[in-house]
C-alpha cells in the first residue's frame, strides 16, 4: 500500500509511461527502424512496428490509468 | 443488369441514410427544446462511449478513407509512417492534455475555444484574434469534406454528381444539426464507424482472396539502403510531432471535448483509441493491391474506390458509399457546430442565448454554401487544405498551455505569438519554402512559443490571473 502511494506521488513516472514510451517508440526510433529490411505479412518492418504500437500505446495508457489515475477525483485532472 | 446493380446500390445507400435520420430523431428524445449549452456541448453530459465515438470521427473520416490508401499508393512507406505515427501519438497527448482543457472549459462555462481565452485573460482583442484565425482555418476543413464526398460518391457510381450531390449533402448535414445539435454527430458516428469498419474489412478480405500479402509486398517498391531518405525522415518526424501535438487544438476537437462529463471520461475514451486504428493495416493492403494490380488512377485518392468497385458486388458498394457519406457528414456537422457559435457568440456580442443559437444556424447555412462553392472549384488540393488547417489550428497550443499552467502571460504576447506562428507556418507552406525539411507548421509553432515566453518575460501581465492547474 505504501509502495502504491509512493507510485501515485510520482508524476514523472506517469508521464514517462504514458507519454515518453510511446513517443520514443514511435517517433524516436524512426531513424533506426528505417534501416531494417525485414518484411512481415507483406509489410516493411517499420510499419509492423508502428502497427504494434496500437497495442503497446493502449497498454501504456492502461498502465497509467491503473497505476496513477484510476483513483483520481473526477474534478482533478493532471 | 447494370441498371439492376445501380438500383441495388442506390436502395442500400438510401436505406442507410434514412436509418441515420431515424437515429438523429431518436437522439433528440428528451432534448427537443434544448438550450444553447445542450445544443452545442450536450450540457457536458457525454460519458466515455459517446465521447469516444465523437472523438474518433477524425480517425475514420472521409479524408482518412481516401488519403491513407491514396498516400500509400502515391508515396509508399514515408507517407504511411507519418500518417500512422501522428494519429497514434495524438492519443497520449490527449490523455494528458484534454482533462486540463475540459477543466478550463468547465471553469469558464465555455462553448468554444475563444471562450477559454476570453475567460482566462478577459481580453476582447485576444478573443477576436483566436476567433478569426479559428474561422479562417476551419474553412478549408469543410471544403475538404465536400471534395471527399464528391470523390467517393461519384467514384462509386451514384447517379447524382457535382453541385446537386454537394447541395444534398449540405442539406442533410444541416438537417442533422437542426434536429439534434451535437447529439446528431455523436449518435450517427456509431453507425458510421460500424459501416466504415465493415467496408474496410470486407474490401481487405476481397483483396486477400485474389492476392497474398507476400505478393503485395512488391507494391512497396525496390528496397535498397534506407526506406526513407534523410529529408523524408526529417519531414516525417517533424510532421508527426507537430500534428500529434496539434490534433486536439482544432476548434472541432475542442467542441467535442467540451461535451465530456468528466476528466476521467476523457481518459477512459483515450485509452482504447489506438486499438481502434486497427483498420489501417487493412487499408494499406488495399492500397498495395491497387498499386501492384497496376490499375490506372486519375488521382491517388481513388485507390480505395477503385478497389471497392472492382472487388465488391453492388449492394456492398452501396453500403460502402453510405458509410463514406456518413463519415463526411458527421465531420461536416461537427465543423458546423464549431463554427456557428464562433460567429454568433465570439465575433458578435450582446446576443441572448436564443439569438446566439439562431445566429449560429444562419452562419452554418452560409458556411455550408461557401464550402460547396470552394469544393466545386478546388477539389484537387485536398492534401494542401489538410496541411493548412493543421498549420493554423496548432498555433493555439502555446496559448492553451498558458491558460493551463502559466502566470503573468499577457494576452498581447499570446495574440502576437498566434499571428507570428500563422504567418510563418502558412507563409513557408504556401511559398513552398523548405527549412531543412522541417514541417512548416512546427517552425511557426516554435516561433509562436518563443514570442509568448519572451513576451511574458519583458512585459508580464501584472494582474492576478490564476492558471487552471492552480485554480
Amino acid at each position: 500500500m505504501a509502495g502504491s502511494a509512493n507510485l501515485m506521488s510520482r508524476p514523472a513516472a506517469r508521464y514517462f509511461v504514458g507519454l515518453g514510451l510511446p513517443f520514443a517508440g514511435v517517433c524516436g526510433l524512426i531513424p533506426v527502424l528505417e534501416q531494417v529490411h525485414l518484411d512481415f505479412a507483406g509489410m516493411p518492418f517499420i510499419l509492423n512496428w508502428m502497427f504494434a504500437w496500437y497495442i503497446l500505446t493502449t497498454l501504456c495508457l492502461s498502465a497509467c490509468w491503473c497505476l496513477f489515475d484510476r483513483n483520481r477525483k473526477d474534478e482533478e485532472p493532471g | 443488369m447494370r441498371n439492376q446493380a445501380e438500383f441495388m446500390e442506390l436502395a442500400v445507400f438510401g436505406a442507410v441514410i434514412a436509418f441515420s435520420l431515424g437515429i438523429v430523431l431518436l437522439s433528440r428524445r428528451g432534448h427537443a427544446a434544448a438550450g444553447l449549452k445542450d445544443y452545442f456541448v450536450a450540457s457536458r453530459r457525454f460519458g466515455g462511449i459517446l465521447l469516444f465515438f465523437l472523438s474518433v470521427g477524425e480517425i475514420y473520416s472521409i479524408g482518412g478513407l481516401l488519403a491513407f490508401p491514396g498516400g500509400i499508393y502515391a508515396h509508399g512507406v514515408p507517407f504511411a509512417v507519418w500518417f500512422v505515427g501522428y494519429l497514434l501519438l495524438s492519443v497520449p497527448v490527449g490523455y494528458f492534455l484534454n482533462p486540463w482543457i475540459w477543466r478550463a472549459a468547465k471553469r469558464f462555462d465555455a462553448l468554444t475555444l475563444p471562450d477559454l481565452f476570453a475567460g482566462q485573460f478577459g481580453s476582447r482583442g485576444l478573443e477576436l484574434i483566436v476567433t478569426l484565425t479559428a474561422i479562417l482555418f476551419l474553412i478549408p476543413w469543410g471544403t475538404m469534406q465536400f471534395a471527399g464526398l464528391g470523390v467517393v460518391l461519384e467514384g462509386l457510381g451514384l447517379p447524382v454528381t457535382g453541385w446537386p450531390l454537394m447541395l444534398m449533402a449540405a442539406g442533410l448535414a444541416f438537417t442533422y444539426i437542426a434536429l439534434a445539435g451535437v447529439r446528431a454527430p455523436a449518435y450517427v458516428s456509431i453507425l458510421k464507424d460500424v459501416l466504415m469498419i465493415a467496408a474496410i474489412v470486407i474490401t481487405a478480405i476481397a483483396v486477400l482472396h485474389v492476392a497474398s500479402p507476400q505478393s503485395l509486398a512488391a507494391g512497396w517498391g525496390e528496397k535498397q539502403g534506407a526506406l526513407l531518405t534523410p529529408p523524408q525522415t526529417r519531414y516525417a518526424m517533424s510532421t508527426l510531432l507537430f500534428q500529434a501535438l496539434g490534433l486536439y487544438m482544432s476548434p472541432l476537437s475542442m467542441s467535442y471535448l467540451f461535451t465530456a462529463r468528466s476528466g476521467n471520461s476523457i481518459r477512459r475514451a483515450q485509452i482504447s483509441m489506438p486499438l481502434y486504428m486497427f483498420m489501417f493495416p487493412f487499408l494499406a493492403l488495399i492500397a498495395l493491391w491497387v498499386r501492384v494490380d497496376g490499375a490506372g488512377l486519375a488521382s491517388p485518392n481513388q485507390a480505395f474506390i477503385v478497389a471497392v468497385n472492382t472487388l465488391l458486388p453492388a449492394p456492398l458498394v452501396g453500403l460502402v458509399a453510405a458509410g463514406a457519406a456518413l463519415s463526411g457528414l458527421v465531420v461536416l456537422a461537427g465543423i458546423c457546430l464549431a463554427i456557428g457559435p464562433l460567429v454568433s457568440r465570439n465575433l458578435l456580442t450582446g446576443l441572448n442565448e436564443q439569438q446566439q443559437k439562431r445566429g449560429a444556424q444562419v452562419v452554418i447555412v452560409a458556411y455550408l454554401l461557401l464550402s460547396v462553392v470552394c469544393a466545386a472549384t478546388s477539389s484537387s488540393i485536398m492534401v494542401s487544405m489538410n496541411n493548412l488547417t493543421y498549420i493554423g489550428t496548432t498555433q493555439f497550443l502555446p496559448g492553451v498551455l498558458a491558460i493551463i499552467a502559466l502566470r503573468q502571460v499577457s494576452p498581447l504576447a499570446i495574440a502576437v505569438g498566434i499571428l507570428a506562428g500563422d504567418f510563418i507556418g502558412a507563409g513557408l507552406f504556401l511559398g513552398n519554402i523548405s527549412v531543412f525539411d522541417i514541417n512548416d507548421g512546427l517552425i511557426g509553432l516554435i516561433v509562436n512559443a518563443c514570442v509568448l515566453l519572451v513576451g511574458a518575460r519583458i512585459m508580464p501581465d501584472r494582474r492576478v490571473v490564476v492558471p487552471v492547474c492552480h485554480a
